[in-house]
């Protein structure tokens, strides 16, 4: 049945004529040969390079072959608004249904070969699609699985278990990593020292937490040892004027990124906070992208996939967000975006190590995989150079999850997890959305076949 | 969730229970000792357990101290042949196999009795070919769905009811006459032919058209359910002082079963709602969230 999706399953495949981008931030090397053998890379060389006998040979002049993508801010569910209408009016609750079927196919067929769930809203399902994955029985990326939302009494989210104190989140992370989470990630209403038991709890086991916070500033945060920030720096509460500890209050995040310029002592002092501490940051560009009114329209392929109510309910956000009068923070959204951008590369080059993946919520136009594409065109709006983009979005995955030595670049030994795509995104970065194979553990896989499965079904399940 | 531990099974109760859940339920693939382990640990918080079973017989079942069975025996695997300690055989128990033995299912339904363990009858779940009402408000796609892929072929509402079903009705009528708290449900799985509220109604006619008084029927649906809840004192009836949770019927249900699908209010805690108003509300989304 899943055989339908599979390109190349051999066990020894070589892709021949092929451009290398190899993750590291190195120069394409054109012209290359590269072997795959038993799920592993096992030569990149030249043209001369010679096919071993019994290969699988495939000419893939005009094409490039980067890493797998390492998503790490990637969801496997759908953000509902029921009975969502034209004025944007709809009916409580906010309803988080969780795309057990779409979402790995559609990361997958976009070569993200890795992915982090970034907070559960149904973390037996999460637990368990990685299991069907990992057990052959279904098809999707490599998954380290975040446990249920760590999150205060204040959540706003009716599927988030809200804390009840630092006790309580001590036995959220035992519990979970007890049934295989294998990360955690903080939420925005969480007090500091739930966060700091959060926190002590998971590290004793060896496993990372992440936060997209606004109760517990950037700062705090680090001095609670937190190992990772979401959202570039659109989440942090430091300078809000009327800020108060343990609290989120509206408008605290958007007030402290307008007033943490990159040219600000400010937003020098945090970056060397968060490089010194070690302290990951992760680039989200395509969730806040959704908010500047007349952004990039969507993929024709992303509206295909999705169901006609989800479709709908994203043109409505879409029109509303371009159309509505007095919409304020329409008006600041773009300023917004291109603060972040600043900052992103202020801390990548104060040598942070910057990660990237798309948020597919918000108003319903970041689509599982297109969304991860579209993160790395966004940083290339940034300022990064494509070569740059594409190691955030694969390499430094791989180092923040422990895995550089397996993933997240093209080396000799390292596990066949890459993506053929056509054309030269080193020169042209929109041409990483133009996927042709996936390679996972050296299977490879028919992008636009796993894609046409989902068709009509985003949104769904 | 897998459980893989009696221990587990123990300390799932505990942390679920900790953080608000008020009743449990064990489902096929469960060892004896698991369920046991999970039984003992609500049982000490004053919580309920009960299973849609197979891997554990309903007779094992009634002895570790479970509180409902569900779906009756529909899921009792004590009428399967080649059933084997802690594992789950598979399939179903077909109408023959509930046939072979009326003596030892009469003996069962009397021990689940003696073991104050109730019954709870899902009978809508296995009528989706006579009877689907309310697909006509799921997602489009959604009723496609179940349309296409119909588990057995459509037939009408008018249509006698199948002998399976007719069966599955005569157990739950002798466990009721026999004193058992008979419990009524509606599952909304099946393929998706079994609407949420729609079904309920449906689950009624069918405990009519298989014997039962309209009265007991109702009653089963009613007051059973608040008793096993453990608030049998404030609903589950039309009496002075109780919460004003009710259903306003035009018609008599009582002389025409069917009646029951005409609701015109529903009441709960003295708010009357609309019921045309809330089913327009969903209308075409039902199915996705």
């Amino acid at each position: 049945m899943l055989q339908q999706y599979v390109k190349v399953d051999a066990p020894v495949v070589v892709l021949r004529g092929v451009r290398v981008i190899d993750g590291t931030g190195a120069a394409a090397r054109e012209n290359q040969t590269v072997v795959l053998d038993g799920g592993k890379i096992a030569a990149i060389g030249p043209a001369s390079l010679k096919a071993p006998k019994g290969a699988t040979v495939l000419d893939l002049a005009g094409h490039t072959v980067l890493p797998g993508l390492v998503g790490m801010h990637n969801h496997l569910f759908y953000t509902a608004s029921p009975n969502l209408d034209a004025h944007g009016h709809s009916e409580p609750p906010r309803v988080i249904p969780e795309m057990p079927f779409t979402s790995p196919r559609m990361y997958l067929a976009a070569g993200v070969t890795t992915m982090r769930t970034t907070g559960s809203m149904s973390p037996y399902a999460d637990l368990g699609v990685k299991k069907l994955i990992d057990t052959g029985k279904m098809i999707g990326p490599h998954l380290d699985v975040t446990g249920p939302y760590l999150d205060g009494a204040a959540t706003p989210f009716f599927q988030i278990h809200p804390l009840t104190g630092p006790d309580d989140a001590r036995r959220m992370v035992n519990y979970w990593a007890d049934m295989g989470a294998t990360s955690f990630k903080a939420y925005m209403h969480i007090s500091r020292a739930e966060l700091a038991a959060a926190i002590e709890e998971a590290h004793k086991r060896g496993i990372k937490v992440t936060g997209h916070l606004c109760s517990v500033s950037y700062p705090e945060a680090v001095a609670a040892g937190i190992d990772n920030l979401e959202h570039g720096f659109t989440a942090n509460s430091q300078l809000d004027p009327d800020r108060k500890p343990d609290v989120c209050s509206p408008g605290a995040t958007r007030r402290t990124l307008a007033a943490m310029q990159p040219d600000t002592p400010e937003a020098d002092a945090l970056i060397k906070l968060l490089v010194d501490n070690k302290v990951a940051v992760t680039s989200t560009l395509p969730v806040s992208e959704q908010g500047v009114p007349g952004h990039a329209p969507l993929d024709p392929r992303a509206m295909k996939a999705m169901t006609a109510e989800a479709r709908e309910a994203y043109l409505y956000n879409r029109n509303l967000r371009n159309t509505a009068p007095g919409n304020r923070g329409a008006a600041d959204s773009d300023r917004q975006l291109r603060t972040d951008m600043a900052l992103q590369k202020k801390f990548f080059e104060a040598g942070g190590l910057l990660v990237a993946g798309p948020d597919p919520t918000g108003n319903g136009g970041v689509l599982p995989g297109f969304g991860d594409q579209r993160g790395v065109e966004l940083l290339v709006e940034a300022g990064f150079t494509p070569l740059e983009a594409i190691r955030i979005a694969t390499l430094n995955g791989a180092t923040y999850l422990g895995l550089a030595d397996r993933i997240g670049s093209l080396a000799v030994g390292k596990n066949a997890d890459l993506v053929v795509v056509k054309g030269d995104p080193s020169k042209t970065i929109g041409d990483i959305s133009k996927v042709e194979i996936v390679f996972k553990d050296g299977v490879g896989f028919d992008s636009r076949r796993v894609l046409d499965s989902v068709t009509g079904r985003y949104g769904q399940y | 969730m897998t459980i893989g531990t009696p221990e587990a099974a123990a300390k799932a109760v505990d942390f679920y229970a900790d953080q608000g859940a008020t009743s449990f339920k064990a489902y096929t693939n469960l060892t004896r000792a698991e369920l046991g382990a999970a039984i003992q640990a609500a049982h000490r918080r004053g919580l309920k357990v009960t299973g849609h079973l197979c891997s554990v017989t309903l007779r094992e079942a009634a002895d570790l101290g479970i509180d409902d069975i569900e779906h009756g025996f529909m899921a009792a695997s004590d009428f399967k042949a080649n059933k084997q300690p802690d594992l789950c055989p598979g399939g179903g128990t077909s109408e023959a196999e509930l046939a072979a033995d009326p003596a030892k299912a009469d003996a069962l339904l009397d021990y689940l009795v003696q073991k104050k363990v109730a019954y709870t009858s899902t009978l809508a779940v296995r009528d989706t070919a006579r009877n689907s009402p309310g697909i006509e408000v799921y997602a489009p796609d959604v009723r496609a769905l179940f349309e296409n892929n119909r588990r057995q072929p459509k037939s009408s509402p008018d249509a006698p009811m199948p002998s399976g079903l007719k069966q599955l009705v005569g157990f739950a009528k002798a466990f009721y006459d026999k004193g058992g708290l008979l419990l009524v449900g509606t599952d909304p799985t099946g393929g998706g032919g079994v609407v949420p509220g729609f079904a309920n109604h449906t689950e009624i006619e069918n405990l009519v058209q298989g014997g039962f008084r309209f009265e007991e029927a109702i009653k089963a649906s009613t007051l059973n359910g608040a008793a096993y809840l453990g608030r049998a004192e404030k609903i589950g009836t039309v009496a002075a002082g109780k919460q004003a949770d009710l259903v306003l019927i035009a018609g008599d249900p009582s002389t025409d079963v069917r009646d029951v699908r005409k609701v015109e209010i529903v009441f709960k805690e003295g708010v009357g709602y609309d019921p045309k108003k809330l089913i327009d509300a969903v209308r075409g989304k039902a199915g996705l969230y």
